[in-house]
């Protein structure tokens, strides 16, 4: 998903689910921070590297593809953007190999989503935002995965638009960076074919380049992992029950529901603005920054201030090393830390080695990268409250 | 239409979409053996030319011989070179949907009866020639026109898989 659903429609949900104007703001500024958390900025903030959520373009082009290099990758995008739906799967044909990484798949109300949002439970803002960025993300990027694989995440010349009265439209995805997506023409910009298995071209979904992320595209295609299955992705459906379920996790986060399960939804809450979401996922433009906001300051009476991603680096530079984890980039950077650290170890006790090795510090000592100790103290204070 | 991470029976539109995938690359693949027969017969050609040369224009009798040889494996070759083309063409045509003629099975029978030819003889070769750099040669040549045989085995089986499952003609 974009800037519009992760920072407008996460504030218009959080207003919904009972947040007040600050804490929504601080909630969506926490998942838009998502996209933008990357070891440079973290550099450049004298932060933990190891809590990077995102990696740039060109990060990304200088990235080792080494197994390790790999592991590094998969942690990431797994943890916060491509949440494995299914850790257990079975795709009924290949090796180890192939078995690992299809099991690496994004997919909606897996049991991954529902310790997502319970690990920011009494947490604070931060972590929530960060949760909901991951859970909106499973059904944008669903049936793609976070580890660069040509066998899961390639995508072929069968790939079409359905647009409501009009015959299917093939898309064409050309290669020219920085070109602007042409929604009048079909034609979109996505990564160049690599037939390396392990090829960045090939993490995530970006042999499609950025239409998964259009709310208003419904499109059809065949995944790799399918074999010749056509998937039909409905994004207008999906991105209004992913706001739905959004609004149904924050207002557990707040405290208004009592447990969180997987596949449940605040119909209920939203419908009195169903039509007025429906218009804005529908209307066909690359970003609908200005309808979201409209409604979230019309829910909330306040102006939403523009996304600044500048906008707390100050107090975390300023703070003294030993109080940075209370600033609110410190708690960001834990919240971060402790979901990569839930997720990674999820996928090494299912016995996938992909995102690398995870060891529980709970019961056999603190032993692992120096950036993680802070988390020690992350789950007593959890305990404790 | 799959949409759940469960390994399940594939529908008859993925097997036709298999099928039709498998004749695009078995198609480009033989369109490049064609070009690849087409170096072969020139390499040949330049390698032995003198001697062909000298052959013929002893004249007579044995140059009579010699240049009706020549005719005929430069008529094989151009005759092998259609029938990749045709073959070739054809069955990315039929990959994308395009519903092609019966005539280019039929060469691609032909050509999969000349390939099998063409492995019996490396494999004669093989068991003939005592120079170990020249059965290299023969057995690389024959690697090469083994694949090209099972490529056409999986072009002909993916073509009579498709007219079963989508019996009407359209062109």
């Amino acid at each position: 998903m974009q800037k519009d659903f992760h920072y407008y429609a996460t504030y218009c949900a959080a207003t919904l689910a009972g947040y007040d104007h600050e804490e929504s703001l601080a909630i969506s500024y926490s998942d838009q921070m998502a996209d933008w958390c990357t070891v440079t900025f973290l550099e450049s903030i004298g932060a933990p590297t190891s809590a990077a959520t995102t990696q740039m373009q060109l990060e990304l082009m200088k990235v080792r593809t080494d197994p390790i290099g790999l592991q590094d990758i998969t942690r990431i995008w797994s943890s916060f953007h491509f949440l494995p739906g299914n850790l257990e799967a079975d795709p009924g044909k290949g090796g180890r190999r192939y078995r690992e990484k299809y099991r690496l798949i994004c997919d909606t109300n897996g049991p991954l989503v529902a310790k997502t949002v319970e690990l920011a439970k009494g947490r604070g803002p931060q972590a929530v935002g960060l949760a909901m960025h991951v859970v909106a993300d499973t059904w944008a990027h669903r049936y793609f995965a976070g580890t660069p694989s040509l066998a899961i995440n390639n995508t072929n010349r069968h790939f079409y638009e359905v647009i409501e009265g009009q015959p299917d439209r093939q898309i064409t995805f050309g290669h020219v960076p920085g070109a602007a997506d042409d929604l009048e023409n079909g034609t979109y910009n996505g990564t160049i074919y690599q037939a390396s298995e392990r090829s960045i071209m090939n993490l995530g979904h970006g042999r499609a380049g950025h239409f998964p992320d259009y709310s208003f595209a419904k499109y059809r295609y065949l995944p790799a992992w399918a074999d010749y299955e056509e998937v039909l992705k409905d994004n207008p459906s999906d991105y209004y029950q992913a706001f739905c379920q959004v609004v149904y996790a924050l207002r557990y986060l707040h405290g208004d529901v009592a447990t969180f399960e997987c596949d449940r939804y605040d119909y209920d809450i939203v419908a009195p603005y169903k039509d007025e979401i429906n218009a804005i996922i529908n209307e066909r433009v690359l970003e609908n920054n200005e309808g979201w906001k409209r409604l979230g300051e019309k829910l909330s009476g306040h102006d939403i201030e523009d996304f600044d991603m500048h906008a707390h680096e100050d107090e975390y530079k300023s703070a003294p090393a030993d109080n940075r984890d209370g600033t609110f980039l410190g708690r960001y950077i834990l919240a971060a830390l402790a979901q990569k650290s839930m997720v990674t170890h999820e996928i090494f006790a299912s016995g996938n080695r992909l995102a690398g090795r995870s060891i529980e510090y709970q019961k056999g000592g603190f032993a692992g990268i120096r950036d993680y100790l802070g988390l020690v103290n992350y789950r007593k204070e959890a305990s404790d409250k | 239409m799959q949409t759940t991470l469960s390994a399940s029976q594939p529908t008859t539109e993925a097997l036709t979409r298999r099928d039709r995938d498998t004749l695009y690359v078995i198609g480009t693949g033989i369109l490049a053996l064609g070009a690849w027969a087409l170096v072969k017969y020139v390499m040949m050609y330049l390698r032995y030319s003198q001697q062909l040369t000298e052959a013929i224009g002893k004249g007579g009798e044995d140059g009579a011989v010699v240049s009706a040889v020549l005719g005929i494996i430069v008529g094989l070759a151009l005759f092998e070179l259609v029938l990749h083309v045709i073959v070739g063409l054809s069955a990315r045509a039929e990959g994308q949907g395009k519903r092609k003629g019966f005539l280019y099975v039929v060469c691609a029978v032909l050509l999969a009866m000349l390939t099998f030819a063409y492995v019996c003889l490396d494999v004669f070769g093989l068991l003939a020639i005592e120079e170990i750099g020249d059965k290299i040669d023969v057995i690389i040549e024959g690697i090469i026109d083994f694949t090209s045989l099972m490529m056409l085995g999986g072009l002909i089986a993916a073509t009579m898989r498709l007219r079963k499952s989508e019996p009407e003609s359209k062109e």
